[in-house]
């Protein structure tokens, strides 16, 4: 399930189809290694972050439109602002604007192209 | 006989050892009257603060000057202001009655009203102003007001002109760009782009900057009187010193077992009320869907504020730095959350206020407490809350406990 959800089910179908299809597809399907670096979390504050984005090589990957998205999963809203994401350049990318504003679990997804490239937990204090 | 002395000292260090969390806990509990460390912790954010007035109000270089809170103070009482000539800030915003609008003219000028007037206690605190946050600042939410044809229905030329002819001489270093105003030429009529873009054209851009820049300064002025407009402190507050400093003694005095009762249910992450309702105001600056729209009339909601917000001529972004502002600059659009959204009130000195809710649908906490019980949600609304397990002894409870936030002492 985690497998499924960071990588995004057309990848793995992309991975499965490695073997006889077009190189390209495969590249599509490899393994980016994705962080996000942010600070401990406190309600009522702005966030930046560094985000990075490299192939199975370590190579940073440029070029991507990246989204975020957060939610608490014990309520129904996601985040109180629209937080943005700049490419830094070198698979290198800054995220400004993020904040919350109800305190607890928050889990935080950066996409690229609609699908969750990096899902991450975080508990956000008062 | 030196076996059994043996085994009762065995037994008896065992006991102690098996005892001593316990002996601790009912000490700590002693001091602390029950409260853990972090709950503790929460209530001192809840505790009254004006600690973030002057960040809150940065754009507002006026903000501490004696001469503006005069000034403002002034213009909050002067009918002058309006259109018509008969009513004030102070009209609406009463102050005797923590700045609310207890004679309802907001619904006797437009029985229409989208929404009612809140109270002003702490407004100065705040991050957003309207129900709708259609306005990022004190002082432009002011000018919002005076132009308003359901509020004080004048405009920038007319409240400008009028400044300038009464407070002139009494406040010359604020209003010195007065003398501007008056080679205008004279004319009985006023002019705003947003109430009478006609006239407002007729002048040059030079002559609507100094307009507006006058007309800005009316409204960091007001602000700067309202910074004083803060709620005194509540028996809540002091409960809280009173647990900080271990005075479980004075603590007891402060609030009785059933606001205590209240005050535990409110900061239950079960029951919820403190994930919105937090910080010195109780007002955690964000807005949610609380099953309060009406949906099928035009909402009046955060979904619309925020289209008047990008559009407002005074927003920080328009008037000010992008820095300064990461509120607008990553304002939330998305109409997922924004819809049937609105702005977390305080809930400090709810007895002053007349009805309750954006739209005073509610005459008392009661039945406020009665709809987070049972929020009236419908298929395919987003809604934030879910409803609160509360039995009626409970809701009593926390009933009670919003009242300690009242700053009558008494109360
Ligand atoms: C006719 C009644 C009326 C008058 C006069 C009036 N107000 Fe208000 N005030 C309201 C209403 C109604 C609202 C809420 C409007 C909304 O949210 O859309 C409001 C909101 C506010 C708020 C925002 C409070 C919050 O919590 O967001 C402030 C601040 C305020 N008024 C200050 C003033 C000042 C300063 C003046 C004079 C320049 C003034 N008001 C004149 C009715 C009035
Ligand atoms: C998801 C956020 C959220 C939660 C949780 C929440 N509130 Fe509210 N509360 C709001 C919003 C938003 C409003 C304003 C709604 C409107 O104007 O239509 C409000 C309004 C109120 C008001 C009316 C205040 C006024 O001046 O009109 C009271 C009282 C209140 N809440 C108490 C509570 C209590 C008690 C709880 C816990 C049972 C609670 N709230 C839980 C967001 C929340």
């Amino acid at each position: 399930m985690p497998f499924v959800l960071r990588y995004g089910l057309s990848k793995i179908f992309a991975l499965l189809l490695c073997g006889v299809a077009f190189a390209s597809v495969c590249a599509a399907a490899e393994k980016w290694e994705v962080t996000l670096d942010l600070p401990p979390l406190a309600v009522n504050q702005f966030y930046e972050g560094l985000l990075t984005v490299a192939d199975s090589n370590g190579v940073g990957i440029t070029g991507l439109r990246l989204q975020i998205r957060g939610r608490m999963p014990e309520h129904a809203h996601g985040l109180p602002t629209a937080p943005q994401i700049t490419e830094k350049g070198q698979g290198r990318y800054s995220l400004k604007g993020l904040s919350f504003n109800m305190p607890g679990r928050w889990v935080i997804e950066i996409l690229h192209d609609g699908e969750t490239v990096l899902r991450q937990e975080y508990t956000v204090r008062f | 006989m030196s076996r059994i002395l043996i085994s009762i000292c065995a037994l008896v260090f065992v006991l102690s050892l098996i005892g001593l969390p316990f002996f601790h806990e009912a000490n700590a509990e002693n001091v602390h009257l029950g409260w853990s460390e972090d709950e503790i912790e929460l209530m001192r954010r809840l505790r009254l603060s004006v600690e973030a007035v002057a960040d809150k109000n940065r754009s507002n270089e006026l903000f501490f000057r004696e001469d503006a809170v005069e000034l403002g103070s002034r213009l909050f009482n002067d009918t002058g202001l309006s259109g018509s000539g008969q009513i004030a800030c102070a009209s609406c915003h009463r102050p005797e009655s923590g700045f609310q609008d207890t004679e309802s003219v907001t619904y006797r000028l437009n029985p229409q009203a989208a929404h009612r007037a809140p109270g002003l206690l702490g407004v100065a605190m705040q991050d957003w102003f309207f129900w709708d946050g259609r306005a990022d600042s004190l002082w432009s939410q002011a000018l919002a007001v005076i132009e308003n044809p359901q509020e004080l229905a004048s405009d920038r030329l007319r409240a400008v002109r009028h400044v300038c002819a009464r407070y002139e001489n009494s406040f010359p270093a604020l209003l010195k760009d007065c003398p501007e105003i008056s080679t205008l030429p004279a004319a009985p009529w006023g002019a705003s782009p947003l109430v009478d873009n006609e006239n407002w054209q007729k002048f040059t851009a030079a002559q609507r900057e100094n307009i507006n820049k006058m007309f800005v300064t009316i409204g960091k002025s007001l602000a700067a009187f309202e910074r004083g407009v803060m709620p005194p402190i509540s028996r809540f507050d002091l409960y809280v010193d009173a647990l900080v400093e271990g005075n479980s003694v004075a603590a007891k005095n402060l609030l009785n077992s059933k606001e205590v009762a209240g005050l535990k249910l409110f900061l239950d992450p079960m029951v919820g009320c403190v994930n919105c309702h937090n910080g010195p105001m109780f007002s955690n600056s964000g807005f949610y869907a609380v099953a309060t729209d009406s949906p099928g009339r035009r909402e009046n909601d955060r979904k619309q504020g925020v289209t008047l917000l990008l559009n407002s001529e005074f927003n920080c972004l328009k008037w000010g730095n992008a820095e300064d502002c990461p509120k607008v600059q990553y304002v939330q659009t998305d109409t997922a959350e924004t819809a049937g959204a609105y702005k977390v009130p305080s809930l400090r000195n709810l007895r002053h206020a007349p009805a309750f809710m954006h739209d005073g649908r509610y005459q008392t906490v009661e039945a406020v407490i009665e709809h987070y019980r049972n929020p009236a949600t419908l298929p395919l609304r987003h809604v934030d809350i879910r409803p609160a397990a509360l039995l009626p002894h409970q809701r009593g409870q926390l009933l009670s406990f919003l009242k300690a936030l009242n700053s009558d002492p008494s109360n």
